[in-house]
């Protein structure tokens, strides 16, 4: 769960970029040498999609940096924000 | 379940009714204008199920909102027939607010759940995209309540709100406007200074008093005569909003580079005070005030 927010908006921005080039489900996943049941799962945001794998769905989709990083930053202010309410909670329990 | 028929005769009466012209159906149908103008002649002709749904689905609508004419005119002048300044009429009632308080919330809606979807839900409500390219464009604040309505509805609960507060910045550092708003600051004093300058450039619905101290902050929001005015409500907000509220201006000093605070309620206007008291409490060193 802790990556829910990354992997939902990866897997949006991933379908969203294969239906833009008309991409189907079954050739990226063969590019990506995995089933297309597992990328489903990753569009949907339930999967996170491992490092290696999504390296190449950069290269295969021409992904944007940019939107990576917008991506990326929202993802970390949600985990941080969880983190430091652990903090609290934590500190109260003590 | 609705029939082919049934859809065909749906936008045959909304192609009719709004005026669509054939072309710029036949473009968002993405068929030629030749079929377009064929099917149009022909009653006994029928596009097919999927270009139709397409269609529909782009502009945020259901089967069962196209034949029973449930379509607004104002998504069809935004969504089929491409129009940004065609928007719905309530949003531009009583324009107070700025497409700066919520181009945020829409561009974090496109990375969460794809531009399609995201468009979707304007088109849905009668807004182009388009219209969010400025952050001065106005807008009503019944807008902003819609789009939290709309959010929702996506199955969020309320307190998932609280990532519309964080991204803010989606919006504030590739602006123009946004960026001359706020700077990086090393105090929280400096920061909500920086933000009570800035509350002009989102909207005209509320007057807000800041009272900065060494360790605290404490913002006291009324709404304006100009919003009890159009609303007829010295009490009008939804709890989505005012929830939202409560969070936004703890997270506003992410803006200006500092970690984000946790504002306590004292009072709300939803709970029939005349105003809203926000406070904060703030260590300047900066890795306790984050967390405690």
């Amino acid at each position: 769960m802790r990556h829910s927010l990354l992997a939902e908006m990866l897997g949006s921005y991933i379908l969203e970029r294969r239906r833009s080039i008309n991409m189907t489900q079954t050739t990226l996943a063969k590019s990506l040498r995995c089933s297309a049941q597992f990328l489903g799962k990753i569009e949907k945001g339930h999967v996170m999609m491992p490092e290696p794998m999504l390296i190449k769905t950069i290269g295969i989709l021409s992904l944007d940096q940019n939107r990576f990083r917008k991506i990326y930053r929202l993802s970390a202010e949600d985990d941080v924000e969880r983190l430091f309410k652990s903090v609290k909670h934590h500190r109260r329990a003590v | 379940m609705e029939t082919r028929r049934d859809l065909n005769l749906g936008l045959r009466r909304l192609t009719l009714e709004h005026g669509v012209p054939l072309r710029k159906l036949a473009e968002k149908l993405d068929i030629s204008y030749a079929e377009c103008l064929d099917w149009w002649s022909d009653r006994s002709l029928s596009l097919p199920l999927s270009k139709i749904r397409n269609l529909v689905w782009t502009v945020g609508a259901s089967d069962d909102d196209l034949v029973y004419g449930r379509i607004l005119k104002s998504t069809v002048d935004t969504g089929i027939m491409d129009y940004p300044e065609r928007i719905n009429p309530k949003y531009l009632e009583s324009p107070l607010s700025y497409t700066m308080s919520s181009k945020h919330i829409v561009e974090f809606l496109e990375l969460r759940y794809g531009a399609f979807l995201t468009k979707g839900i304007l088109f849905k409500l009668g807004v182009h995209p388009d219209y969010f390219r400025s952050t001065q464009n106005r807008i009503s604040i019944l807008f902003f309540e819609d789009l939290l309505r709309e959010y929702i509805a996506l199955g969020n609960s309320v307190d998932n709100i609280r990532i519309l507060s964080k991204c803010m910045f989606l919006t504030t550092e590739e602006d123009p406007n946004g960026r001359r708003l706020f700077h990086k600051c090393n105090r929280y004093k400096d920061a909500f200074q920086v933000i009570a300058e800035s509350t002009a450039s989102f909207d005209e619905n509320f007057t807000y008093k800041f009272e900065i101290y060494p360790d605290k902050v404490r913002i006291i929001s009324k709404p304006t005569e100009k919003l009890i005015e159009a609303t007829k409500d010295p009490h009008y907000g939804s709890k989505e909003l005012y929830h939202y509220r409560s969070k936004v201006f703890g997270d506003m000093v992410t803006l200006c580079g500092l970690p984000p605070l946790e504002m306590q309620v004292l009072q709300c206007i939803q709970s029939g005070y005349d105003s809203s008291v926000y406070e904060a409490e703030y260590s300047e060193n900066l890795h306790l005030s984050s967390c405690f």
